[in-house]
């Protein structure tokens, strides 16, 4: 009996001498730290900027995920220093004393299977913004309505987001001042994530939804994925696709739209990184490295930089501390 | 109807519900093995090294900081949640309380049970905010504590209430105290209460949404227990919604892993028992 | 003497230490409570309660907060899942504490720890990768209904799957007990092994077999990852078991770590937990009651 306490005992010990061993060397070296909270969808690139940054600077930079809210309320309560936001800032958020800059842009797009029932119409005319619309919001139900045609089994699925993110208030948005909840209460399914969003859509040849325009086009060959297929938007709502409107078919072509705001915004939105009041210091220093050095790291990782005017805009915000342009 | 034939009848039924219990194991297991498994043969590195700056972003790297970060959070959460748990469920039995109050202690922790873990997750934020403290692996063994430990009192509870009085009553007829009583039923209640630490080590071992709240959930290595670590919930969500193929098939290596090391500490446990088990009353039952 | 003191010391000490652990339990209990009912001042002082509770549109951009669809969404997920795992798990489990050769029993309990300790997400993945395309391509058309796949039925047969080593687990521990005097008197009586486990043994272990159910209950209400994986999280009251619904738990952790920052919505999901933690309470006691009378009608002895 006495043996047995004694040997649990021995094992206590060890477990909190090798607890308490690993916390003292993390803490002994004394170096200036940033630390950085926020969206899943800047998550990655952010620990790719933090790697770069402390290769040429002598500083710590802890990054964690948690999601955009997480990131704006651990700002306001001093648990972090910058906060990742993927989606517009609240009226509330701002009211509270939140600054932000623009880093990075992203995009949604509307996205299809390729065995769609009027596939080939899709991609030859294009849908308006107002046949989206209808489509999401549930006042269409067959894909043959759309052109006018009778076929079978052409009942429409639409998928929506379950979490709260960004990509679907910025669509809603697109769709004419629509809130998350709308696209979320008058779709067929809804399921949370991206990848669940595009892994749904491919299963379903009658489905639609939209996602971020890296769940479409594969970032390193610049083709579609699989069967996933974006829906071109006829912009000038003449029911054909103009020689101008045609930009789908990689990549590259697409992006250079996007970022020349050919392709509408939204759904094009910005990501921004938010202090609670203007960034100061050495986080100062790095928010700036990323509006200039930082920027070139993010096309060959799938994001897509600010164009040149936006962020000579942005630096300009960040330097002043504020963004009213006075 | 002949009693013979609602027997033969029964009896199907039995069987086949047996039958939709194993599938539905079969089918969870056998989908993480066959899935994960591949992955796994193909590179099997992936479970021993930490993750480059790029590994979200298909670059490369493994899952090691999550693995560690798991055992080294749920380890220790799970021992400290016994520890106060079987405290706790000796405390609700006849020996100590009168049946009464005990029935309204049971009601706090089959409560703590249904709550959503996310809560204890925003509870000890909360905490941490006002001690000005970050999420950190210390925070995070003690909401996995608390998440667990109204799982394992209650299963402990049952298993001790279903022990035999003449157990106990034989064992204060020799003059043990109460706590040398408990070590006694203890060894024959000994399969329910593993049972019941395994079941609180999977909630503690699978929660994702507690763990993003309170230990910081970065993609760096455990360092001490004031840094922020992940677990492999927390990679597997962030994992699945990579768009690169090659990390979301690390998903399910991820989850394989998970699975492998709650079946081996079944196993583990399991042999314990039998060794324990061998010098009691209720060996032969 | 001296050894007698010493033993009767330590089991003193002990009890202490067992009251001041149970006082901290009871702390973290009220705390928890106390933070959820500050927390949630905010939207109760905007919107009277009535409203919140039976409105049914929910569209946080536009201050409508409505839980009646995620509230009868819950229950109606529970309920269905237990209605399908009660007697599963019952049946499975008297056929393993009484039909099961003793060398085949202990591998199957071993079996069904696994699945217990299982994690939710786990559940989840394969639940999107199995059950999701079953009743989509199945069940769907068995019943002559289009549906997706992502639908209340499956969310309760994930419900189901975890809440299946609950209930078997605590079913067999409550069985393996009895004594073997109380079978063999009854068997002797030329009754078959059935009608002794209907007449007898399922009396005797009734409350074991309650707690077991109760407990089960309160897995599934509150679980949330598996749920929110697969059950299309629609904020509508349900039509159909193959159509979207919505959980309490879904619409914490779809929104909590997104929109945490706006202080009314943050205070919104916060009642929902307050909601969540009333009804199991609520729930956890009437079951008590339930429990205790029928312990008092069902002894052998």
């Amino acid at each position: 009996m006495k043996k047995r306490i004694v040997y649990i005992f021995l094992t206590l010990c060890f477990f909190v001498s090798v607890l308490a061993s690993c916390s003292k060397t993390a803490e002994s070296a004394v170096r200036p730290s940033i630390r950085i909270s926020g969206a899943w969808a800047l998550y990655p690139m952010m620990v790719v900027w933090a790697d770069e940054y402390m290769k040429i600077h002598d500083i710590d930079i802890e990054v964690t995920g948690g999601g955009a809210g997480k990131g704006i309320s651990d700002v306001f309560s001093n648990q972090s220093d910058i906060g990742m936001v993927s989606r517009p800032l609240k009226q509330e958020e701002l009211e509270q004393g939140a600054f932000y800059v623009a880093v990075a842009k992203d995009t949604v797009i509307a996205i299809i299977n390729e065995n769609n029932p009027v596939y080939e119409d899709i991609m030859d005319k294009g849908l308006s913004r107002e046949d989206l619309r209808r489509i999401f919001l549930g006042e269409v139900s067959h894909w043959g309505e759309l052109f006018n045609i009778n076929i079978e089994d052409d009942e429409i699925v639409v998928y929506g987001r379950a979490d709260s993110s960004g990509a679907a208030s910025v669509w809603a948005s697109y769709l004419g001042g629509y809130t998350e909840a709308d696209l979320q209460n008058n779709s067929d399914s809804n399921v949370s994530g991206d990848q669940p969003m595009a892994n749904s859509v491919q299963g379903d040849a009658n489905a639609i939804g939209f996602s971020n325009m890296n769940y479409v086009y594969n970032a390193e060959t610049g083709g579609y994925i699989e069967s996933i297929r974006p829906i071109p938007i006829d912009l000038n709502g003449n029911d054909v696709l103009d020689n101008d409107e045609r930009f789908y078919d990689n990549r590259d072509v697409f992006l250079k739209n996007v970022t020349e705001g050919i392709y509408p915004s939204p759904p094009t939105r910005e990501e921004y990184l938010v202090g609670n009041g203007p960034f100061e210091g050495h986080v100062k220093d790095f928010v700036k490295w990323i509006l200039e050095g930082g920027q070139n790291f993010l096309e060959p990782n799938g994001y897509v930089g600010l164009v040149e005017n936006e962020r000579e805009k942005e630096l300009e915000y960040l330097i002043n501390g504020s963004r009213h342009a006075d | 109807m002949n009693k013979y034939i609602k027997e033969s009848i029964f009896r199907v039924l039995m069987i086949i519900s047996v039958f939709i219990v194993v599938a539905f194991l079969v089918i969870i297991i056998g989908v993480n093995i066959v899935k994960g498994g591949i992955v796994l043969i193909n590179e099997p590195a992936v479970i021993f090294t930490a993750p480059g700056p790029k590994y979200l972003l298909g670059g490369e790297g493994g899952i090691l900081h999550a693995i560690l970060g798991s055992i080294l959070m749920v380890i220790p959460s799970t021992c400290i949640a016994c520890a106060a748990s079987y405290l706790i469920a000796l405390f609700l039995q006849v020996d100590y309380i009168k049946n009464r109050f005990s029935n309204k202690l049971r009601v706090v922790f089959d409560v703590l049970w249904g709550i959503p873990s996310i809560i204890y997750g925003i509870f000890i934020l909360n905490i941490l905010i006002a001690a000005n403290k970050r999420g950190s692996l210390g925070a995070g063994i003690i909401t996995l504590a608390l998440l667990q430990m109204p799982v394992i009192v209650r299963y402990m509870d049952e298993a001790l209430n279903s022990v035999p009085d003449g157990i106990r009553e034989s064992a204060y007829s020799l003059g043990a105290t109460r706590l040398e009583t408990a070590f006694t039923t203890a060894k024959y209640a000994l399969p329910g209460i593993i049972a019941g630490v395994l079941i609180g080590m999977g909630r503690a071992m699978g929660d994702a949404a507690s763990v993003i709240f309170t230990s910081g959930a970065g993609n760096s290595m455990p360092k001490g227990l004031s840094k922020s670590v992940s677990s492999l919930p927390v990679l597997i969500f962030q994992q699945a919604n990579s768009y690169y193929p090659s990390v979301r098939e690390h998903a399910f290596a991820a989850s394989f892993v998970l699975i492998i090391i709650i079946i081996a500490l079944n196993a583990i446990s399991r042999i314990c028992s039998k060794h324990f088990q061998k010098y009691t009353a209720g060996s032969d039952r | 003497m001296k050894q007698q003191k010493a033993r009767s010391n330590l089991d003193k000490t002990i009890k202490y230490i067992m009251v001041i652990i149970i006082l901290a339990v009871f702390i973290f209990f009220a705390a928890l409570f106390i933070m959820l009912l500050q927390r949630s001042q905010l939207i109760l002082s905007r919107y009277p309660v009535w409203e919140l509770l039976f409105s049914s549109e929910w569209d946080p951009d536009k201050g409508l907060y409505g839980f009646l669809p995620a509230v009868t969404g819950t229950f109606f997920v529970t309920v269905f899942s237990l209605m399908i795992a009660v007697p599963i798990s019952i049946l499975s489990a008297v056929y393993i504490s009484e039909y099961m050769p003793s060398a085949v029993k202990s591998y199957f309990q071993a079996f069904i720890d696994v699945l217990a300790g299982v994690p939710s997400v786990v559940f989840g993945l394969c639940a999107l990768l199995v059950l999701v395309p079953f009743t989509r391509d199945v069940m769907g058309p068995l019943f002559g209904v289009n549906t997706t796949g992502m639908c209340v039925f499956t969310a309760a047969l994930v419900l189901a799957a975890m809440v299946f080593p609950v209930i078997i687990s605590l079913t067999v521990e409550s069985l393996s007990i009895l004594p073997i005097g109380l079978r063999e008197q009854f068997l002797s009586l030329g009754a078959t092994k059935w009608q002794l486990i209907e007449t007898v043994l399922f009396r005797a272990a009734g409350p074991g077999i309650i707690s077991g159910i109760i407990l089960g209950f309160g897995r599934a209400f509150g679980e949330t990852m598996a749920v929110v994986m697969v059950i299309g999280n629609k904020n509508i009251l349900i039509p159909s078991v193959f159509s979207p619904g919505q959980t309490l738990p879904g619409l914490i952790v779809g929104s909590f770590s997104e929109m945490m920052s706006v202080p009314e919505h943050q205070s919104a999901l916060i009642f929902v937990s307050l909601i969540l933690f009333i009804i199991v309470l609520f729930f956890n006691i009437l079951a008590n009651i339930i429990k205790n009378k029928l312990k008092s009608r069902w002894r052998y002895e």
